[in-house]
């Protein structure tokens, strides 16, 4: 009964159709799109806005050999959704032993001091890849969507200057 | 083209394998060059860090083992044209003092060989593929070696930055 009220908790929350995505498929569930937006947004401002959850949703969708994430620089082994989804379910166990209650239901501030340890490799019993390691991935992925379109370019008040301008954001 | 008898088959048709198959060309060389990945046409390549990724190594992830695995991905291209798909276009050389770490430095290992051996060979590369620029004015570093083939190029404000420092 308790998971069932979080869910839908959670499903309050992640609603990508609020930042204007598609929505008819997805890799993620309800809980693991928050997750990932409260993740985002806590390591870089403004990526839940930008859109962080329906990158890597979107990214993990396609062949491997398509995928834009810097997942790929990083020599994670592809499906990249595995690393995702196995990220997501060690942070919120780490979450819950830690503050009592999962990632994204905890407040801004233990959220950071949450990814601060992360970060760190503090974490005791964290399981799969290292803190630090998801820490990477998960930035790199919130600096993409907030500062590496050319929306994020101009709000920084940096020159573009392109050769070939992209279409698309991603 | 199976069949066809050839002088020298070049494995990778990166920032290496393209110029020396040029120069063995220009020698009178029959030269194949082999790559692996998409022939991207020039206007696949977007200028987007997030859509430049597609020029990076796909697949199998690459095995890192050893004492200190470094990554490589970030290096590497994935397609005709190698890791210079995406390169920075910029030569800098090694200094004098860069082949010497162990003697003046106390780190790693001397080389077997000193600056004033390669200097010849950064001048060819320089001269083979047009290397632009002015070293005198903009390279107070460099070594020595011979001018750029190529005239400096306009710079952008970071070109600028650099300078300054």
């Amino acid at each position: 009964m308790r998971w069932l009220l979080r869910q839908a908790e959670l499903k309050s929350l992640w609603r990508p159709e609020k930042r204007g995505r598609a929505t008819c498929r997805s890799a993620f569930d309800a809980h693991q799109g928050e997750t990932l937006e409260a993740l985002g947004e806590t390591l870089v401002p403004q990526a839940r806005e930008a859109g962080i959850a329906h990158y890597i949703d979107q990214q993990i969708s396609m062949p491997p050999h398509e995928a834009l994430l810097q997942a790929r620089i990083f020599n994670i082994r592809p499906p990249f959704a595995d690393f995702y989804r196995s990220a997501i379910v060690t942070i919120d166990e780490s979450s819950r032993k830690l503050f009592g209650r999962e990632f994204a239901l905890l407040s801004a501030k233990d959220q950071h001091e949450f990814v601060d340890r992360m970060r760190q490799n503090k974490i005791e019993g964290w399981t799969g890849r290292s803190g630090g390691a998801v820490y990477a991935v998960l930035r790199a992925d919130a600096v993409d969507v907030v500062y590496g379109t050319m929306e994020g370019y101009e709000a920084l008040g940096v020159p573009y200057m392109p050769h070939i301008p992209p279409e698309k954001r991603w | 083209m199976a069949n066809e008898k050839v002088d020298v088959v070049i494995v990778g048709a990166g920032a290496s394998g393209s110029v020396y198959a040029s120069v063995l060309a220009k020698a009178g060389k029959k030269v194949v060059l082999l790559d692996s990945g998409p022939d991207w046409e020039l206007s696949d390549l977007i200028s987007s860090e997030i859509w430049g990724r597609r020029v990076k190594p796909a697949g199998a992830p690459i095995l890192l083992e050893g004492k200190n695995p470094m990554g490589y991905a970030a290096q590497a291209g994935w397609g005709v044209g190698g890791a210079t798909l995406h390169y920075f276009a910029n030569f800098p050389r090694l200094l004098p003092t860069d082949f010497r770490m162990k003697s003046e430095h106390g780190r790693g290992h001397d080389w077997p060989i000193a600056y004033e051996d390669v200097a010849p060979f950064y001048d060819k590369v320089a001269r083979d593929i047009g290397v632009s620029g002015d070293a005198k004015a903009e390279e107070k570093w460099r070594p020595a070696g011979e001018p750029y083939p190529m005239p400096p190029m306009k710079t952008f404000r970071n070109g600028d930055i650099w300078l300054e420092a």
